[in-house]
């Protein structure tokens, strides 16, 4: 009955190969008179109106032979030519390859969530096959650190920071162990939203699945505002006053219809656990404009006609009865309405949208590259161009054929060129969408916690007091900009997080105890250089320790200063 | 199923927005409190008069037959008489320092209760300072004498008279409400509902919302209370459209009742009537979201049983004597042009039949 | 919860706001309880590149009325009339000039203030109001233009001083697009070392003592090792990053020393008392203990409540005699201490609002025509600048935009308002662009000035 209607759109594929000076300069010069005080508001909506509203690339865009090679391989080429391509372009000289040392620790930090010790290190550097790089990205993406990492991020993505006992919730109601299963068998991104999006679990191991509803405590706005940056990467929240003013393909009826979907879910408690019911009737409302005009809330979303449901009559009561229901798949899960308004979105709105592979490939690349294709990376709706269209394009209809596989797509941008590349930007390389050079990205608070833990206790626990102190305090996931505030240095400075791991050194393990147990203090700096920087101490470096460990007799309490000023250091604190 | 059907039976409007409005006992005229004065309206031939005005915003008026006058309050603080014959002011009271938010007649239209109340900052989190003036007063209306100054703390939005004129109910914005005997001027009961929303708490350390309108039941016994409930997003005015109903009069006031689940959209509710059958009560305000803005429900079982989207908000509901029809006043918002140097007309009225449906 | 408290009725939708209501979502400064984690948001004193020149002694508060006051209830009252609303407008110490009866304190020290009455501006939405109010400009994205408070603190800032030089006192964590805005880049192309410290109200600042177990000269000591192996990664990778991060460090030690100004507590009992309860008050009141004690600029607010789309006359009875008292106390307050001269306080939000009510009783926003307040340093007292036509509804005298207030404001503080920036990688900004003219009428000395 109800067929996406997304199909090719003109005003699409006119948009997407537009220049892209054109897309970002024109609005903004703009002058024209509107209701909207704000230059920018006025002139992209005059500018979006003119081109049809078109943001949704449509999956009618035929791609390049060689763009439809879903093996790594090819697609690493794409990527490569795709930037390099817009290189020559701009006139623009990339970076230089970055040491392999830097390398070793960004997959680590990018892939498992953490750096390398000293002998992962080593070992690689040692090794002398060709095909290193790739055996090591092998090597990291089937590690259970990854799985550990990914967790943590698309934890925060999904669900966004907590507080303590948030985590906590999110632990015991197997929100988390859900995740770790879904990074760890790698299941298909498109399943993965399914899940999320019907919570029904079919089995106990995916009950976990039914928390990205039931944390939102029946919240339905909260609940769709969730969903659109987190699976169709666009954010909506503008919309629920007015159609957004600076999108104009955004609709409030968008932002009410896709409410709708989710309004008939209640929490409830079964034999189970949590689980997320849903009603047969109900969640018809209006919504009112700013003029105080209402319209009713359709089941609508995103370039898909709105799925046809009567609607009763004013004062009708809808009569609740059993015969609208059918029998839950396991005992003791709610009953599942005939009409299930969440199954008609996964099945009809969600199911091969094309926004769905876009903003996964966009997030995975932020992730990545530290900046989307899109940015920011989840508002990739009119007013935000991709640097690289069809690159963007290429990767999504690639993940699309290759069944929305996360692990190949990962794979693949992080063998590729542009991942490669030095951080030290050139001098004449101003635009950081250019990918000309790795963009700089501080640890999350997550990667920090470990990263600290292993370099100075040679272990971690993914659950540590650490973790927590500082996920509360320095979080950091996709910044948009790299601003370190002075209460992040008061943190690391004052508070007992790192002090406290420092300080607390009895273990023989610990860097304090293997430190003072070295001959010299240049054997104390190779081992702190290669610890927290995984490279050797250049000279000036060298001499500045050794004079503060002095010539006196040597104390735990000097050792363990130098210690904090490596851990606290800008080139241990950043990804780079 | 309890069920009513209301329709529109006429529909007009008035220059300025409505802030409380009276029918007369006979049903055929209405007597508006307007922002730029007092009108007096035929509900047959939709025509208006103005009668009088406030130097600010008139915030109530009702008739008094027995003197063929008309009394009103405004945001000046006056309460004030008007011949309605000669549409002369019989007598000026400054009764407050402050607005008189609301005011009402009592059932043998012997007295008058006005509240006033400016909300100022008393502490660090916005906590109300204690009143300046006494925020609910009493006053005779044949002879103006003011019989009873009683405290509350400001503001005070609502007030009511017990039907049987024994006692009179004043509800804030803090969802407080204080009963006195209104001979003695006893407090009589007290208690303080925490459901209705305190505007701005969230975005802000400032406030208002609380209790908008109250009335007693027929009986006496149980008060009526309507506003708004808490809200997620203050700037949105999206609480559920609330009213309780409360017994007041036990040793340990309880709510009864309230808006039920499921019969409620989001909007501030800003009046309440109770219907002369004693068996249904209308509530009306805003519609935020939802499909009503102002709705009927049976009195016993709370269970709501007629809605209305007015397309305008309503600060005020009266039933007709004999129970058949239900006038709304309210307003829309200000038209932003001019017209030949005046804005159009923005005040409200429409009448409803009542019939049981 | 987790989700941003997302406001609806004047949403803005720009992508900074977007951007930042992000950013909160993923750091969890948006969930309740964690927000004394984000209460500090900035930096501290400004960095000794001495340039003994440069002070001139002048300071600069700013009531920051987030959320746009009405200026028909303070400012350019229309009493009776259609727009006017329901209070009325009471003589003041200025002949022939009236403001709202919501304000007899100011209407008795009039002599002392400018008040301008043509402010016309552009942008009608809080995030797009806030950027242009507080910066002096229109963005001109990828370049953020820094904040007033950050190019004061730049200007005029005491280079020694371990007090913070640009604090921003906001004791509420809300505040809807101000919140939002709060969680921006403020210093913009000067760096983040012009930033404010933020704190106020609950806001304490977290991890203000040093470990016990660590002496002094350790904290000194490895600190100083800290520096010396990020300075070297900043310079060799030539990192923005590095760059903000050592700078933040930098800040460090000073704040640690001067906790005891941000202790509301200690504050006189009597002007506690003499300045109101509310949170605003007692946070102006702070702010003249902070200018007297050494900072630049401190910008007040108090989230963001003057945005009364619903019950503006309700919202305003209690707002405008709060702003009104605190106004007069920090005025004659200044005066008796012989800091007038040199302090120029400014009292203003984002724009105005409409002449016309909106259903809910509410005025929304209005940037056309709308009123500010200043006093002290460089402005001329007693001044009525620019006028309204007799409903409000346009200027017909005198128009100001924000170039021109800026322009008047750098000129009263004896900052050059077109001077370029010299910052590398930037195009040519002047400090307020388009030559904007200064208004010669609310300015003591007018010599040098542009015509």
């Amino acid at each position: 009955m109800c067929t996406p209607s997304f199909l090719s759109r003109q005003g699409d594929l006119l948009r997407s190969f537009l220049p892209r000076t054109s897309m970002v300069e024109g609005p903004h010069r703009r002058d024209s008179a509107n209701d909207c005080g704000d230059s920018v508001c006025r002139a992209v909506c005059f500018f979006c109106t003119s081109f049809l509203f078109g943001i949704f690339v449509t999956a009618a865009l035929p791609l390049q032979a060689e763009e439809s090679d879903t093996n790594v391989n090819a697609i690493v080429t794409v990527i490569d030519k795709r930037i390099r391509d817009e290189w020559q372009t701009s006139g623009i000289t990339p970076a230089e390859k970055c040491t392999d040392t830097v390398f070793v620790r960004r997959l680590y930090l990018d892939l498992a969530g953490r750096v390398p010790t000293v002998s992962e290190l080593q070992t690689w550097l040692a090794d002398e096959t060709s095909d290193k790089p790739e055996n090591l990205v092998d090597l990291l993406l089937n590690s259970e650190d990854h799985v550990q990492h990914f967790a943590d991020t698309f934890d925060t993505l999904l669900m966004g920071r907590g507080q303590s006992s948030d985590y906590d919730q999110r632990r015991k109601h197997q929100w988390r162990a859900w995740l770790e299963r879904v990074f760890r068998e790698n299941r298909p991104w498109n399943k993965v939203i399914e899940d999320l999006l019907l919570a029904r679990p079919e089995s106990d191991s995916d009950q976990g699945a039914v928390w990205f509803l039931y944390e939102r405590t029946n919240n339905h706005q909260e609940i769709a505002e969730a969903i659109a940056p987190a699976f169709f990467g666009v954010r909506i929240e503008c919309a629920q006053c007015h159609d957004h003013m600076g999108a104009a393909e955004i609709k409030q009826s968008h932002y009410w219809g896709l409410v709708a979907f989710f309004s008939r879910g209640t929490n409830t408690n079964t034999k189970n656990g949590p689980r997320v019911g849903e009603s047969a009737i109900g969640g018809f409302s209006d919504f009112a404009n700013l003029e105080g005009s209402s319209t009713p809330n359709l089941l609508t979303f995103f370039d898909v006609e709105t799925i046809d449901e009567p609607r009763p009559d004013k004062d009708e009561k809808q009569d609740d009865s059993e015969e609208l229901y059918s029998l839950a798949s396991r005992d003791g899960d709610p009953r599942v309405p005939k009409f299930s308004r969440r199954q008609q979105f996964a099945d009809t709105v969600t199911a091969n949208h094309p926004l769905i592979a876009r903003a996964a490939v966009n997030r995975i690349w932020a992730m990545l590259m530290g900046r989307g294709i899109v940015h920011p990376f989840d508002e990739m709706d009119s007013m935000h161009d991709p640097s690289h269209p069809e690159l963007l394009h290429s990767l999504a209809e690639n993940f699309r054929m290759s069944n929305y596989d996360m692990r190949k797509l990962v794979r693949s941008i992080a063998l590729s060129r542009p991942y490669r590349l030095s951080s030290r930007a050139p001098e004449q390389a101003t635009d950081p969408a250019s990918f000309a050079w790795y963009l700089e990205r501080p640890l999350t608070a997550e990667q920090l916690a470990r990263s600290i833990q292993l370099t100075i206790r040679g272990k971690f626990q993914n659950d540590s007091l650490l973790v927590d102190r500082i996920r509360q305090r320095i979080p950091d996931v996709l910044p948009d900009e790299n601003i370190t505030t002075v209460k992040d240095a008061m943190f690391l400075t004052n508070s007992e997080a790192l002090n406290g791991i420092i300080s607390n050194n009895d273990d023989p393990a610990h860097l304090v105890t293997r430190l003072a147990g070295l001959a010299s203090h240049g054997d104390r700096v190779d081992l702190l250089f290669l610890t927290f920087y995984g490279r050797q101490a250049a000279d000036d470096e060298r001499s500045k320790i050794i004079d503060y460990l002095g010539r006196d007799k040597l104390t735990r309490q000097r050792i363990e200063q130098v210690i904090w000023s490596m851990a606290a250091s800008a080139e241990f604190r950043f990804n780079h | 199923m309890i069920s009513t059907s209301l329709s529109l039976t006429a529909d007009f409007k008035l220059p300025t927005g409505i802030l409380g409005a009276s029918v007369s006992d006979d049903g055929t005229s209405l007597v508006a409190a307007c922002m730029d004065g007092i009108y007096q309206a035929d509900l047959q031939s939709q025509s208006s008069e103005k009668i009088g005005q406030h130097s600010s915003y008139v915030s109530s008026a009702a008739f008094l037959p027995e003197r063929d006058a008309v009394i009103s309050a405004g945001y000046d603080g006056v309460i004030q008489w008007i011949d309605l014959p000669t549409k002369q002011q019989i007598r000026k009271l400054q009764l407050h320092d402050f607005w008189s938010w609301d005011m009402a007649v009592s059932p043998d239209r012997s007295l008058i209760a006005s509240v006033t109340g400016q909300y100022l900052a008393g502490d660090y989190k916005y906590e109300p300072l204690a009143e300046r003036e006494p925020s609910v007063k009493i006053v005779a209306t044949v002879t103006g004498e003011v019989l009873h100054s009683l405290p509350h703390v400001p503001s005070v939005q609502a007030v009511a008279f017990s039907p049987d004129g024994k006692f009179v109910a004043a509800g804030n914005l803090m969802g407080e409400v204080r009963v006195w005997n209104v001979h003695s001027g006893k407090l009589a009961a007290s208690f303080t509902t925490s459901d209705f929303t305190s505007w701005g708490i969230i975005k802000s350390h400032s406030y208002l919302g609380g209790i908008f309108a109250l009335k007693f039941t027929p009986d006496g016994k149980e008060l009526l209370l309507a506003g708004m409930g808490p809200m997620q997003d203050p700037m949105a005015g999206n609480g559920r459209q609330l009213w309780q109903k409360w017994s007041w009069n036990d040793s340990e006031p309880c709510k009864l009742d309230e808006t039920h689940k499921g019969e409620s959209g989001e909007g501030l509710m800003e009046t309440v009537a109770v219907h002369p059958d004693g068996r249904q009560f209308v509530m009306g305000g805003r519609l935020r979201g939802g499909d009503w803005n102002a709705a009927m429900f049976d009195l016993a079982s709370g269970v709501r049983t007629a809605t209305l989207k007015t397309g305008f908000r309503v600060t005020e509901a009266n039933f007709t004597a004999d129970g058949q029809q239900l006038i709304l006043v309210g307003a829309q918002g200000q038209p932003k042009k001019m017209v030949d140097g005046a804005f159009p007309n923005f005040g409200r009225v429409e009448v409803y039949d009542v019939a049981a449906g | 919860m987790k989700r941003p408290h997302n406001h609806s009725g004047d949403r803005t939708c720009n992508s900074p706001e977007h951007t930042i209501h992000r950013r909160m979502f993923l750091d969890g400064s948006m969930a309740a309880g964690a927000a004394s984690v984000a209460s500090f948001n900035g930096l501290f004193s400004i960095p000794a590149i001495a340039d003994e020149t440069r002070r001139n002694g002048k300071k600069c508060i700013l009531l920051w009325l987030c959320g746009a006051p009405s200026q028909f209830e303070t400012w350019d009252p229309k009493p009776n009339t259609p727009t006017g609303g329901p209070f009325g407008a009471i003589d003041t110490q200025t002949p022939g000039v009236q403001i709202s009866s919501l304000m007899p304190k100011s209407s008795s020290i009039m002599d002392r203030l400018a008040i301008v009455r043509s402010m016309k501006t552009r942008p009608s939405e809080h995030f797009q109001g806030i950027d242009v109010l507080t910066r002096g400009d229109q963005p001109r994205p990828p370049f953020v233009r820094p904040i007033l408070g950050s190019v004061v603190a730049e200007q005029l800032g005491q280079l020694d001083s371990p007090v913070p030089q640009f604090v921003l006192l906001d004791p509420c964590p809300e505040g809807n697009e101000f919140k939002g805005f709060k969680a921006g880049n403020w210093a913009g192309w000067l760096g983040a070392e012009y930033g404010p410290v933020r704190a106020g109200g609950e806001y304490s600042i977290p991890d203000l003592l040093r470990p016990e177990t660590l002496s002094e000269t350790d904290h000194s000591d490895r600190e100083a090792l800290r520096r010396f192996l990020s300075r070297k990664f900043e310079n060799d990778q030539r990192s923005k990053a590095a760059a903000s991060y050592n700078a933040a460090f930098e800040r460090v030690k000073g704040l640690m020393s001067c906790a005891p100004l941000f202790d509301l507590n200690k504050l006189p009992e009597q002007d506690r008392q003499r300045y109101g309860g509310g949170a605003f008050s007692q946070h102006v009141l702070q702010a003249r203990h902070l200018i007297e004690n050494g900072s630049t600029f401190v910008m007040v607010a108090n989230g963001m409540p003057w945005d009364n789309h619903v019950f503006q006359h309700e919202m305003h009875q209690m707002l405008v005699p709060e702003f009104d008292n605190v106004l007069f106390q920090l005025v004659t307050d200044l005066e008796d201490r012989g800091m007038l001269e040199d302090t120029l306080v400014i009292a203003m939000g984002e724009f105005g609002r409409t002449p016309w009510l909106n259903e809910a009783r509410g005025r929304d926003h209005y940037p056309n025509a709308w009123s500010l307040a200043m006093a002290g340093a460089g402005v001329k007292p007693g001044v009525v600048y620019g006028a309204t036509d007799k409903y409000g509804v346009e200027v017909v005298d005198g128009q100001v935009d924000n170039h021109r207030l800026f322009a008047t404001i750098f000129s009263a503080l004896g900052i050059d308002p077109h001077e370029e920036y010299d910052l590398p990688g930037l195009p040519t900004f002047q400090r307020v662009e388009e030559d904007a003219a200064p208004i010669a009428e609310l300015l003591i000395k007018t010599d040098g000035l542009k015509a």
